[in-house]
């Protein structure tokens, strides 16, 4: 096992903690938020610029590079890490999320997902095997199990099939792995919003000791109070010293309760696809600089904030005018969020370290609503794990 | 203050001092685009000498978008130049004529009438270390290819009006003041007007002015700094200009990275290959070899250019950037070994579809 868990701090009244999660390319400070970086590029960054950000991990993912760039380059590079001269930790997924996303008429069996190539549409199987293979030639620094995918709001026997069915592909899939001693292969929890079933499949997961697991099958448009009920009755199911990632999760709310609920680790598109379409994020929301009010506006995109765009003072007034229209401003924004996702989840961590956890997520709830009218899913999944919003 | 090394009209070496900082010349200057030099955010340490911005990108249909306009908060590290617009001869606004008091302008809400009091704001908030002067060019059907003499006459008097008005208003600071002498204001009225406002002067129609003024006995003053915001897209062009004893040469940086073009020409010794690198080729799928200082794999950089991610040009326009300051760094050298008009032509000939 190639990954090293240490819970440094935990909240004296959540579920939430601090942790060092140690990997082959350097440490992770958890709770992290990890941003993806589909085509192993985080959209007109450059690897140093994401260094200066203080990224640690970020993603890339295994269907979009085993199509292009392809395993043969990969392999020929000596993988993902060398490709895009990014010497810090890569997480990749399975593949199997965008088989079903993205394409139509994927099917899935015991063997694996079919789907329709996307060159030729000829048909072609990612199986358990095939997308272990391909995360070895990527050389990821955590792997995740190939699993069967559905839609979180899908219900009856189909949901319990794919538990199972996720399960018989883990084995397959640490069976597969080449790499065991520098590659860290990740299980995924699945059983939809059934309770009962996601407790079954932790003890499962568990037992097969895999170094992290995480809590798949969410972030699909079902109700925040079902999300929330999953995410808690999994952290209590899961092994104290196993770090817990929560896949496909990133609007700042959605992180600070998954945080108070025991889950460790994040990623999503959101911040980095949000920035181009001209959205900045905020501890106040999130602001569209296209607006009209913002023309005249010569103030920074937030006071204080330790990103480029903020620092330099460069005014809305500026975005207002470029955004949509140039590479720069969608640049800068992206540099923003994805230094407001990275600088919260280090307040987050901060805040458990020093047992202050409860007066930040007061803090971040009356920035976010100044009226205090605070949305009623975060108010019962705080209080379950007995932090009041007042 | 601007020292050049000959006063003759011809090619010649010089030091620039701008804002505290030494610029040797010949040298570049690249184009922005609403403020910014694409794909560069001012983080990254290598930035181009110089840099252009317009006024007809901070307008939009309420008219000027002042809020945006401070030297010190624009996403630019690089000195500035300022110009109202990119090309007065290229924008046949005829619903939209000039008028003794305003420029038409091109933005990207369409056709604006720009004041000269909202130009002489513009200047003033960025505060920039040269500026040229915009000048009075008719709106023209596209077939029409010279200005009437009574046309000429008015071309005149505005543009001796504008110049005035905005040198009166000219930020105190802007060390260089430009005007531009179009082939049809090189009248000895004009010339002797502007001589007394002007430090330096710009050129709009490539080395064709350069070589006139050369052979006229009436010819402005030689010393002064001598601008070329040509931009033919041709490097070659860019060796003419600098031939004909241009001092900065606008270059047209940014066009070489949205073709996935990676320079590799070289002054020195010219014709190695063919002077750039076309990423999108497929010869570069599985090339593990590093593009130059760039850290990063061609395979790489081609991978970035299939998938349509913007780091590739991000990539490409940092390293051109570093290969146009090595090339004229080698310009600046043959001029004072006495090899620049033997290399030009090896050059030229190396390079030229570039």
């Amino acid at each position: 096992m190639a990954l090293q868990f240490e819970v440094v701090a935990k909240c004296s009244k959540s579920k939430a903690r601090a942790a060092i999660m140690k990997l082959p390319r350097g440490p992770v400070s958890t709770p992290v938020f990890m941003p993806v970086g589909t085509q192993a590029s985080l959209k007109g960054l450059t690897p140093q610029q994401l260094k200066d950000l203080g990224c640690e991990i970020f993603l890339n993912n295994t269907y979009h590079l085993g199509l292009r760039p392809g395993q043969e380059v990969l392999d020929k590079v000596g993988g993902a890490h060398e490709f895009q001269n990014w010497d810090r930790n890569i997480l990749t997924d399975s593949g199997g999320f965008q088989m079903v996303s993205l394409l139509k008429l994927a099917t899935i069996t015991e063997d694996g997902v079919t789907f329709l190539s996307p060159h030729d549409n000829s048909p072609m199987l990612l199986t358990p095997e095939h997308s272990i293979s391909l995360q070895n030639s990527i050389g990821s620094d955590i792997m995740m199990q190939l699993d069967d995918v559905v839609h979180t709001m899908t219900t009856g026997p189909r949901v319990e099939e794919a538990m199972w069915r996720s399960i018989r592909w883990l084995d397959r899939c640490i069976k597969a792995n080449k790499h065991p001693d520098k590659q860290n292969l990740f299980a995924i929890i699945q059983g939809g919003l059934d309770l009962d079933l996601r407790v079954k499949c932790c003890a499962e997961m568990a037992a097969r000791d895999t170094p992290g697991i995480a809590i798949g099958g969410l972030s699909g448009g079902e109700d925040k109070h079902q999300y929330c009920q999953v995410v808690s009755k999994c952290t209590d199911n899961l092994p104290e010293n196993k770090p817990r990632y929560c896949m496909g999760v990133g609007y700042a709310e959605d992180l600070v309760v998954s945080v108070a609920l025991g889950a460790d680790m994040f990623d999503c598109v959101f911040p980095t696809r949000t920035a181009r379409f001209g959205s900045a994020l905020t501890k106040f929301g999130s602001i569209n600089l296209r607006n009209a009010k913002y023309r005249d506006d010569s103030s920074p995109i937030e006071e204080g904030c330790g990103c480029l765009a903020c620092k330099e003072n460069i005014p809305k007034s500026y975005f207002h005018l470029s955004v949509g229209k140039d590479t720069v401003p969608a640049h800068l924004l992206t540099l923003h969020n994805t230094y407001y996702q990275l600088n919260l989840m280090r307040s987050v961590r901060q805040s458990i370290i020093d047992d202050k956890f409860e007066d930040f997520v007061n803090e971040f709830f009356s920035n976010l609503y100044p009226s205090k009218t605070y949305p009623d899913w975060a108010v019962q999944a705080l209080k379950g794990v007995n932090i009041d919003l007042h | 203050m601007f020292t050049p090394k000959s006063c003759a009209w011809q090619t010649r070496a010089g030091i620039l001092h701008i804002n505290g900082t030494d610029i040797t010349t010949p040298n570049f200057i690249v184009g922005t685009a609403r403020l910014a030099i694409p794909h560069l955010t001012p983080d990254h340490a290598n930035q181009p000498p110089l840099a252009a911005v317009y006024a007809e990108d901070t307008w939009d249909k309420g008219g000027l978008v002042s809020a945006c306009l401070n030297r010190s908060t624009l996403p630019l590290s690089s000195p500035l130049l300022l110009g109202a617009v990119r090309n007065p001869e290229m924008r046949p606004l005829k619903n939209k004529p000039n008028t003794d008091s305003a420029i038409a302008i091109s933005t990207s809400q369409g056709s604006q009438m720009a004041s000269m009091k909202d130009v002489s704001e513009f200047m003033n908030k960025l505060n920039p270390d040269i500026v040229v002067i915009p000048y009075d060019f008719p709106a023209q059907s596209p077939n029409s290819s010279s200005v009437g003499k009574n046309r000429v006459v008015k071309m005149t008097s505005r543009s001796l009006k504008w110049a005035k008005e905005l040198y009166n208003s000219r930020p105190k600071e802007s060390a260089f003041v430009a005007v531009t002498l179009p082939p049809q204001l090189q009248t000895s009225e004009y010339l002797n007007e502007v001589n007394t406002l002007c430090n330096s002067y710009c050129f709009n129609d490539g080395c064709e002015t350069m070589t006139r003024l050369a052979a006229d006995s009436a010819a402005p003053d030689a010393s002064k700094l001598r601008i070329s915001m040509f931009n033919s897209g041709k490097l070659s062009d860019v060796i003419n200009d600098i031939a004909a004893g241009i001092d900065l040469v606008n270059v047209p940086l940014t066009q070489y990275a949205d073709k996935g073009y990676a320079l590799t020409v070289s002054f020195k010794n010219p014709g190695a290959d063919k002077g750039f690198l076309n990423l999108y080729d497929d010869e570069f799928i599985a090339d593990t070899s590093l593009l130059h200082n760039s850290g990063f794999m061609k395979g790489y950089i081609h991978h970035l250019l299939e998938a349509r991610e913007m780091t590739a040009h991000v990539i490409l326009q940092l390293h051109n950037t570093e290969i146009l300051k090595q090339l004229f760094n080698e310009i600046q050298e043959s001029i004072t070994e006495g090899t620049f008009s033997t290399q030009a032509e090896k050059f030229k000939q190396a390079y030229e579809t570039l």
